[in-house]
């Protein structure tokens, strides 16, 4: 089957589809690095990125925007493989880590732990993002169940997930009300966003969306083989339990990370993989590069239309890729149903 | 197929453009209303005062016209500003939205009070508990607590007023509302003519100063920075003592969040800020030689302020204690 995927998508429209990833990351990127509330001329932006910052223009380019660029790059471009891996892994094509309630688990650690306990916020967000991350995921599965070989159920792996992550979202929202009675704080805990993003949060993000991506790639031979069905792959010889644990593993490092730097961004792991095999197919090998590089494009993109949204005022893109994400999914969602 | 394939980016960038439209609209109202601060002291003083001396008062207030009769002494209030004005003509609320936390009430507003009962969150005060203490009178904020003044109503009369989206001039003519339906004008005029010498004598104060440094007051909570513009409280109060606001006033968006790069552009000379979190954009920003080039940063004048006096309550006690705090801040920072 994998073979006649490749033969139905061949070689060149899935290097087009990369290539054309690769230049909208780019333009999506320069043309964030020219938008703010200062007017720096496109040149100060470029001599930015040849490494000098001299100028009061180029140092904010070169301090605040390419930072924040940087930080929507690499966590829509995690977070897009990630949603592939998650679909990969437990073969639903609705799954996704802001669906299964690894977001909102990775959101409600950290959102815990900044309103009961703050100092423990000054440990590690990473890592208390990880842990919630990690419990959610566990719930779900747990809530999920096995069906009568060890496979997963879909149906109750959805429900599960959409369950716990409503819950979840709800303590979160509690937990600032009761706490803040602050407004703004709970829609960035609802939607995350990268407008607050300096180098800190770069440094953390890059390594770590880089591993993660580098981890699904790695996985996407294994990812093919699954999704001929779990009876053929394991006939094929694969440790299939195994891979699903890997997968898991990479999506909870992944969206732990995420909400860490970025808040709970939503839409993009499910979106992006769906945009993506429309234009490349279904092959991991080609789809994984592909969605990464349209998910990092679209999180800058989003992040750049954010600074329309109520100038000079900041909204954080996470508004803008529910925006986005929402309406597509829901054509998505229709088409698939006419066409069954 | 290829049809298919475009019709989500065509979505989508219909939907970028009606956003971008959004935002051009959103951005070229406002910044028309610096009017009225110094002078609006005076503003709602005419119409209602004579109904005071009445037993049976028409009050106009934002959400209608309400009848009150008699001297009210069961009051319930959703703000703090109102307990405050409510105590300063010596009447004791029985009932008071403190967000569950009598702290968050600032000391002399919260000793006038004496004992009441809590109501819960400001934004949703509890209605059994609201009934249960049988009020002859309500008084809610026009904006956090619209949604409830039908059902408040059918209860008890009920007076909507400006606290939190008002500024100076706003919140002072609340203050004269709430006095006719106290029937107690006389009382409250006394209140705001005692606040207007009080900012007046402040004035001379920082009249002082070398230069007068143009204001920024911001709200910091977790990943918020919100700063305030000419048309919120604070900043009113703080025009009412000669310091220009950082940010013109903008009607239609009194408080808006901020970036960094927007706080830079905008270049404060004085900074007050209120911390929700002990971790907040500015414990973050610090670190970036930007924010310490920031005049109000590189001169030692940004100062951190309690949150409950200069964010949470308004009204005439927290006006007098704002201005005082911001000129005993800028005058020891010389």
């Amino acid at each position: 089957m994998t073979a006649t995927l490749r033969r139905r998508h061949p070689a060149r429209p899935w290097l087009a589809a990369a290539a054309g990833g690769l230049v909208l990351v780019i333009a999506a990127a320069v043309w964030h690095l020219t938008l703010g509330a200062v007017q720096v001329p496109a040149g100060e932006v470029i001599s930015v990125l040849t490494g000098h910052a001299s100028t009061p223009g180029e140092m904010i380019v070169a301090d605040i925007r390419l930072p924040r660029v940087l930080v929507a790059l690499a966590v829509g471009a995690a977070l897009a493989a990630a949603g592939v891996v998650m679909q990969g892994v437990t073969g639903n094509p609705l799954a996704a880590p802001d669906l299964l309630g690894v977001t909102a688990g990775a959101s409600f650690a950290v959102v815990l732990a900044l309103t009961v306990v703050p100092r423990l916020a000054e440990v590690s967000t990473v890592a208390l993002a990880l842990c919630g991350a990690a419990a959610a995921g566990c719930a779900v599965l747990a809530l999920a169940g096995r069906s009568k070989g060890s496979g997963l159920r879909e149906n109750r792996l959805i429900l599960g997930g959409v369950t716990v992550s409503a819950l979840l979202l709800s303590l979160t929202q509690g937990l600032i009300i009761f706490h803040e009675n602050n407004a703004e704080s709970v829609v960035y805990w609802l939607v995350g966003g990268v407008n607050l993003s300096q180098w800190r949060e770069a440094w953390t993000i890059l390594p770590v969306a880089l591993a993660g991506i580098a981890g699904c790639l790695a996985m996407a031979s294994r990812l093919n083989v699954l999704a001929l069905g779990e009876e053929m792959a394991r006939s094929l010889g694969q440790r299939v339990a195994l891979v699903r644990l890997c997968g898991a593993a990479l999506v909870i490092l992944i969206s732990g990370a995420c909400v860490a730097v970025a808040g709970p961004i939503g839409f993009v792991g499910l979106v992006v993989p769906h945009m993506a095999r429309r234009l490349v197919g279904s092959d991991h090998v080609r789809l994984l590069p592909v969605s990464a590089l349209f998910g990092g494009a679209l999180l800058v993109l989003a992040d750049a239309v954010s600074h329309f949204v109520n100038p000079p005022n900041e909204v954080p893109a996470g508004v803008v890729t529910a925006l986005l994400g929402a309406p597509y999914f829901v054509w998505l969602a229709r088409r698939d149903r006419k066409s069954a | 197929m290829k049809f298919s394939t475009l019709r989500p980016a065509a979505i989508a960038l219909l939907l970028v453009i009606s956003l971008a439209a959004c935002g051009g609209t959103a951005g070229s109202t406002g910044s028309q209303g610096a009017a009225g601060l110094a002078g609006g002291a005076g503003d709602g003083a005419g119409g209602g005062a004579g109904q005071c001396g009445k037993t049976e008062r028409t009050i106009a207030h934002a959400l209608g016209t309400t009848t009150v009769t008699g001297d009210p002494s069961r009051v319930v209030v959703t703000e703090f500003s109102f307990a405050d004005g409510a105590g300063l003509l010596g009447v004791r609320p029985v009932g008071v939205a403190d967000d569950s936390d009598r702290n968050r009430i600032i000391q002399p507003i919260r000793e006038r009070l004496g004992d009441y009962t809590s109501l819960g969150l400001r934004k949703s005060p509890s209605l059994p508990v609201i009934a249960s203490l049988r009020p002859d009178l309500i008084i809610i904020d026009a904006k956090r607590n619209a949604d409830i003044y039908p059902q408040l109503s059918a209860m008890a009369p009920t007076i909507a007023l400006t606290s939190q989206e008002g500024d100076l001039a706003a919140n002072i003519a609340a203050m004269r509302v709430l006095g006719q339906a106290l029937n107690r004008c006389a009382e409250m005029e006394k209140a705001v003519t005692g606040l207007q010498d009080k900012l007046a004598s402040i004035k001379t104060r920082i009249d002082g100063l070398p230069a007068k440094p143009k204001a920024l007051f911001a709200v910091a909570a977790d990943k918020t920075f919100s700063a305030h513009n000419g048309a919120a409280f604070v900043p009113s109060v703080l025009s009412a003592i000669g310091l220009e606001p950082a940010l013109p006033a903008d009607q239609s968006q009194p408080q808006a969040d901020m970036g960094l790069e927007t706080l830079v552009a905008t270049a404060p000379e004085a900074m007050f800020i209120a911390n929700y979190t002990p971790q907040n954009p500015i414990t973050a920003w610090r670190a970036n030689k930007l924010f310490t080039g920031i005049p109000a940063v590189a001169s030692n004048r940004l100062f951190s302020v309690d949150p409950d006096v200069w964010a949470r309550n308004r009204g005439v006690t927290a006006a007098e204690m704002v201005a005082e705090q911001a000129a005993d801040l800028l005058l020891n920072a010389k």
